[in-house]
């Protein structure tokens, strides 16, 4: 990586602590992210995945700073960003912009989508009164929902595709740099997942954006991203291309992660790697499993998974794991 | 295996709303036979789960109404039945797993509460709180209930049944708790399972664990599963024959591996194109939204999204016309032989 990231992660730990009794005394810590260094190109697309819990929200949350780290570095373009004073965060705000899970709740259901797609003009005062709604019907206009009968509406009127577009005429009216965007299709059927995901691509094109794309859906991730990060409980275990994902996926994970896609097609079936069932679920993040926090699970795992964590072993260019049976 | 566990026989059942009257299903037929799996797919908003519902008689009425059609179930029609034997049948012989594993739970009994109840009092229309403690206080039969429960979630793979029984659902992880409610449903050894969508909630390795012993379930107890998802692929795992709804009409049925390998009708064709392929293929949505059920499109419900509308279409609804063996499609566009 010689050209400078947009965005660059260093060994950022989120601990939440918890308290307990009347004194409120602090009896441990939930390790929601745990040591987790990673870096964005300009006009790259990180895909981000992992299962429930294994902190992929509270990383994007902590890029924005809606969450203190306990410690670590986030350098954007230049500057290290987790430390800045309010005046200087909100002019970096307008650079960085959220799309979220969630469409029913994310939007305000008492403002018109006019408002809710305007107030990020109004609170870093850009243009006048008239200038931000003609700037706010050309982004409706953008994410196809007509503004002559949009502009006026509650979320309530409108459908889960719809609503999402409202998030995404929002993220980019104040035109960012850098979106993070976490889960921005679940909620949706299949059928508008992919007009969503097809709308994202074409505005990644238009507004020259950078992504980093969270989703726990293997096949979307492929999809949208260039390179794949695979998260388990707190730490990234894997990074490469979206291509050699499915090709040579190298953790036990991964691996089992892929093979528990249900594809509908017989091309796809043919991709998938050899069957293999995990056992259990994802451990507690308050007591994570000594060693490879992997290892209960894994099918593979030997004397030294239980007590030794494993470093980062490169593969190949661009395909970097953790895991020791790929270290030698 | 000919023999039909469950045949639903032109049933429309619509809802009294403030704007009239949303006629959601409208007139489906689909049968189940003995020991097979029938997925019946389709998107959020199509009919599946109140299928579901007016099948096991839990449908709230009013709003809800059946305006037509008959459900059979062992040559008796469950919607005239009298309240009391439709409470056995549902009981005993029909369950159902639902979807949200832990809204679905009392959050503030324990496990074996739960399932004691279910074990104690399945298929009993009213127990009055005399026989509820009588029967509570019988040691004997409690050791007897509670042993019952054990063996169940033995077989439901859950490690050391004897301390989850302790557990209040908060305590149980997502998977743990489906579990659970799979076990609650296979207690009475029914012959009829509905599954409402058992593992959306749930990530794809635990969705893989619970699918392999749902098919190790049915395939142990000999059970007939209609299995309602929106998800194509765990369909595709599970099923043997699928359904596909869209806006409350069937719009084909066939052989599973059939309608993945060669779907007809434009809106299954649409929605498999519509997934995103690991394969890196395109994929593309389809135009606009499912219709409002006040006032639902003429003839087919599909036609506004369409691509390969004809007059023809907006006027007349489709009858189901078999374009290959077992392979029926509800579209214009095979009339006449295909």
């Amino acid at each position: 990586m010689s050209e400078s990231p947009l965005l660059a992660v260093r060994n950022l730990r989120v601990y939440f602590p918890i308290y307990m009794g009347v004194l409120k005394k602090k009896v441990g810590a939930v390790r929601a992210v745990d040591n987790v260094s990673f870096s964005i190109k300009r006009g790259e697309v990180l895909g981000l995945v992992g299962e429930t819990a294994s902190g992929k929200t509270t990383i994007a949350k902590t890029i924005l700073g809606a969450v203190k780290p306990t410690s670590g570095e986030i350098w954007y373009d230049g500057t290290e960003v987790s430390k800045l004073n309010d005046q200087k965060r909100k002019v970096l705000t307008s650079k960085m912009q959220m799309i979220y899970q969630d469409t029913s709740s994310s939007l305000n259901p008492r403002k018109r989508v006019k408002d809710l797609v305007k107030v990020a003009l109004d609170i870093h005062g850009i243009g006048s009164s008239t200038e931000r709604l003609s700037e706010v019907s050309k982004m409706l206009e953008y994410v196809q929902l007509p503004p002559k009968n949009f502009l006026l509406k509650y979320p309530a009127a409108l459908s889960g595709g719809q609503r999402q577009r409202v998030v995404v005429a929002r993220a980019l009216i104040l035109r960012p740099e850098f979106i993070v965007l976490d889960e921005p299709t679940s909620a949706l059927d299949v059928s508008v997942q992919a007009k969503i995901l097809s709308l994202l691509k074409e505005v990644k094109k238009q507004f020259n954006l950078t992504y980093l794309f969270i989703s726990h859906d293997l096949s979307v991730i492929s999809n949208m991203s260039d390179r794949v990060a695979v998260m388990y409980l707190g730490e990234l275990i894997e990074v490469c291309s979206s291509q050699t994902l499915f090709t040579e996926p190298m953790h036990p994970y991964t691996q089992a992660l892929i093979s528990a896609i249900p594809v509908t097609t017989r091309k796809e079936f043919d991709m998938l790697p050899k069957e293999f069932a995990l056992k259990g679920e994802i451990g507690s993040a308050i007591n994570p499993p000594s060693g490879c926090r992997f290892h209960p699970r894994c099918p593979y795992a030997k004397e030294t998974c239980t007590h030794e964590s494993p470093h980062w072993v490169r593969i190949k260019r661009n395909h970097i794991v953790r895991c020791h049976l790929s270290d030698k | 295996m000919s023999q039909k566990a469950l045949s639903v026989d032109n049933l429309a059942v619509s809802f009294n709303i403030f704007e009239g009257e949303a006629k959601v299903i409208d007139n489906i037929d689909f049968d189940i036979k003995e020991r097979e799996t029938v997925g019946l797919v389709g998107e959020t908003g199509c009919g599946k789960s109140v299928t579901l519902k007016t099948i096991l008689g839990v449908l709230p009425m009013p709003p809800g109404k059946v305006t037509s059609g008959r459900i059979l179930f062992r040559n008796k029609d469950l919607l005239s039945l009298p309240l009391k034997e439709a409470c056995k049948l549902r009981g005993k012989e029909i369950s159902m797993i639902p979807q949200d594993p832990l809204a679905s739970l009392n959050p503030v009994f324990t496990v074996k509460e739960q399932l004691l109840d279910v074990a104690m009092w399945q298929g009993e229309e009213h127990v009055s709180r005399l026989k509820y403690y009588k029967e509570r206080s019988n040691r004997e039969h409690v050791k007897k209930a509670i042993e019952k429960i054990i063996t169940i979630l033995q077989k439901v793979q859950i490690a050391s049944p004897e301390k989850v029984l302790e557990y209040f659902p908060h305590q149980l992880s997502g998977g743990m708790a489906q579990r659970i409610l799979i076990a609650m449903a296979l207690m009475s050894s029914p012959r009829l399972v509905l599954a409402d969508e058992p593992t959306s909630y749930l990530d794809v390795t635990v969705q893989k664990q619970i699918v392999t012993l749902l098919k190790e379930m049915i395939e142990n107890n000999n059970l007939s599963v209609v299995y309602v998802t929106h998800n194509l692929g765990v369909a595709r795992k599970i099923a043997q024959r699928v359904y596909i709804m869209y806006a409350g009409q069937i719009v084909e049925a066939g052989e599973t591996g059939e309608i993945f390998d060669s779907p007809q009708h434009p809106y299954a064709t649409g929605l498999l194109n519509a997934l995103p392929k690991i394969t890196g293929e395109e994929f593309r949505g389809i135009d606009g939204t499912i219709p409002d059920y006040v006032d639902p499109p003429k003839g087919c419900r599909f036609h506004p999204r369409c691509s390969f509308v004809m007059d023809v279409c907006k006027n007349q609804k489709p009858s189901m016309i078999e374009v290959e063996k077992n392979h029926f499609v509800a579209c214009h566009l095979f009339q006449g032989g295909g």
